[in-house]
């Protein structure tokens, strides 16, 4: 997604107990680091690793970035968009979709549907 | 030339005159070298503020992630082609008047491309990591991204200080043997060791001349791909305002634009200050202006392009852009016009003008006004009107990048006035060079050149 760097410009402090929402899996970024969103590439590496030791492929579904987990809404999905098959790859090729700045030839990851949609019911 | 009353001076009274300077520091040289000390201890208390408590002291904000010090850094590196298209292009022209300029311009480079590089460690969020960007195997796992400008940026400045020193060292050879000569105690050793054994034999001054001319002739497209490369930072994003191909030729005439203006109040300052009024005539001012003239119109020329290429485009984002820049920012934007084009296109076509001392220094400190708000007229309002409407956001400059910028003006001065009190600020041996080649001997009713050779 665009715009969403973020720039460490103070040194953060997380008072018990606000350290609860720090993810165990990631560094917490100090002052000067610049962040953006990674699409959870802690929880993608965690999903491979554990379905390499099972011997199986990720299933559609089982990889749930913190945004799309959260969102009371169930506005954001996540998948392969290389399997055809998941729910991401569909949508993703839905008459409402867009993209943001292609023109640009930025080739983002992030599609984006317009209103009026059926998906849900 | 028929104006050059140095052909009458005897080598020693040469000698003497342009090595004036050289003599132990009186009092307003140690009040000049304290008051830009304080100035300079100022900027690193405020740097060093800003590296203790977060780059909050700074006025970037999102989206504005660059300000004044990456207008400061683009501007440092502009001012350091002066001594490159100085002193390289005119010696390779074989042009007579520029003797007197080449030593102060080349070191002007070597400065001014030493305060630039300081910039980008200044302008980074952890500047103690700096040494990430350096490729040797380490334990971190990390390799420097060679697909990044900042890196090619790091490289080519690397190179370029070293080629401008290198430069600026090898035209000083000879220069530093007479002063050799002339000295004792400390500074004998120092220029001593300097001067690498330098005896002045024909076989020395035939090296020496190849070496110049083979140098000049490389450190120009060293300078070319610098100012490119600092070009590529901006160009290979897709911010709009910045997406333009036109960006590495524009700011390489931007930088001769400012280094030639630069060169020009150097000259002016140290004609003053050394009494070296008969050595930078009216007539170096003229062909300074001229060159000045030269520049302006191209860098007039390249603006307009720039924007009438926008205009035409009518590319929704980019004329955005540009409406933002022209609104909000008008006065600067005058400004810059006044002193980048209308001032020296105007001024520099009359010769009364151009022979001037006044005029000159004033016109040539207003084009780098001009360029110091061109510089930032690129790079602030295309980062505060990007390609997404909802980060759109203003910048202005906190005290901290200002106190930065004015202590890396006073580094310049200082290390230019170090130098001036420690190195002949007049390329000696070219000055001389000039007085042997015009001396004649006189046979029967007729004077010949008593140097037989290719000019």
């Amino acid at each position: 997604p665009y715009a969403v760097r973020v720039f460490n410009f103070y040194p953060h402090e997380w008072p018990k107990p606000l350290d609860n929402q720090l993810s165990p899996d990631i560094t917490v970024r100090s002052r000067g680091v610049m962040e953006k969103c990674s699409f959870c590439i802690q929880r993608i590496r965690r999903a491979k690793e554990e379905a390499t030791g099972e011997g199986r492929l990720i299933k559609d579904g089982e990889v749930q970035p913190a945004c799309a987990q959260t969102c009371p809404a169930e506005a954001m999905v996540f998948g392969n968009l290389a399997d055809p098959r998941s729910r991401v790859s569909r949508l993703s090729r839905s008459p409402r979709r867009f993209k943001l700045l292609e023109h640009l030839g930025t080739h983002p990851s992030v599609f984006y549907l317009k209103g009026g949609g059926r998906e849900h019911v | 030339m028929s104006e050059n009353p140095v052909t009458a001076k005897s080598a020693k009274q040469i000698n003497d005159e342009l090595l004036s300077s050289l003599g132990p520091p009186t009092l307003r040289w140690y009040l000049l070298a304290f008051f830009l000390g304080v100035v300079v201890a100022w900027g690193l208390a405020m740097f060093i503020w800003q590296m203790t408590h977060g780059m909050y002291v700074t006025g970037k904000n999102r989206p504005v992630m660059w300000g004044f010090y990456i207008t400061g850094f683009v501007f440092w590196v502009g001012l350091s082609h002066s001594g490159t298209m100085v002193s390289s292009i005119l010696r390779l022209s074989r042009a007579n008047w520029r003797r007197p300029i080449l030593r102060a311009a080349e070191a002007m480079t070597v400065f001014c491309i030493t305060v630039a590089g300081m910039f980008p460690l200044i302008h980074l969020g952890r500047n103690w990591t700096f040494y990430y960007m350096i490729p040797y195997p380490n334990q971190r796992g990390l390799w420097p991204n060679f697909r990044s400008p900042l890196l090619w940026d790091m490289t080519a400045i690397t190179v370029y200080i070293i080629g401008s020193s290198l430069f600026l060292f090898l035209g000083l050879l000879p220069d530093l043997a007479v002063a050799r000569d002339r000295s004792s105690g400390w500074r004998q050793k120092v220029y001593a060791v300097l001067a690498m054994g330098w005896r002045g034999t024909s076989h020395e001054w035939s090296v020496y001349r190849k070496a110049s001319t083979l140098m000049a002739a490389l450190i120009i497209p060293v300078a070319v791909s610098v100012h490119s490369i600092v070009a590529w930072d901006f160009a290979v994003t897709v911010v709009p305002g910045w997406h333009s191909t036109i960006f590495p030729p524009y700011f390489v005439i931007g930088a001769i634009l400012s280094g030639v203006a630069a060169v020009i109040t150097l000259m002016v300052i140290i004609r003053k200050a050394f009494h070296l009024e008969e050595y930078l005539t009216p007539l170096h001012f003229d062909n300074m202006g001229k060159l000045l003239l030269v520049i302006s119109l191209l860098w007039s020329y390249a603006y307009f392009v720039e924007v009438q290429t926008t205009w035409y485009a009518h590319e929704p984002i980019e004329w955005e852009v540009f409406s933002f820049m022209s609104g909000r920012y008008t006065t600067q934007l005058l400004i810059m016009l006044t002193g980048n084009c209308l001032l020296p296109i105007i001024c520099m076509c009359f010769k009364r003008l151009r022979r001037s001392i006044g005029v000159m220094l004033v016109v040539s400190l207003l084009v780098n006004v001009g360029m110091f708000i061109e510089r930032f007229l690129i790079i602030v309002p295309s980062l505060s009107h990007k390609n997404m409407p909802f980060v759109w956001g203003s910048y202005s400059p906190s005290w901290v990048e200002i106190s930065v910028n004015l202590a890396a003006l006073a580094g310049f001065a200082l290390l230019f006035t170090l130098f001036a009190k420690f190195f002949p600020i007049m390329a000696l041996s070219d000055v001389r060079e000039l007085e042997a080649r015009q001396s004649g001997v006189p046979l029967g009713r007729t004077r010949l050149p008593s140097i037989a050779g290719e000019e």
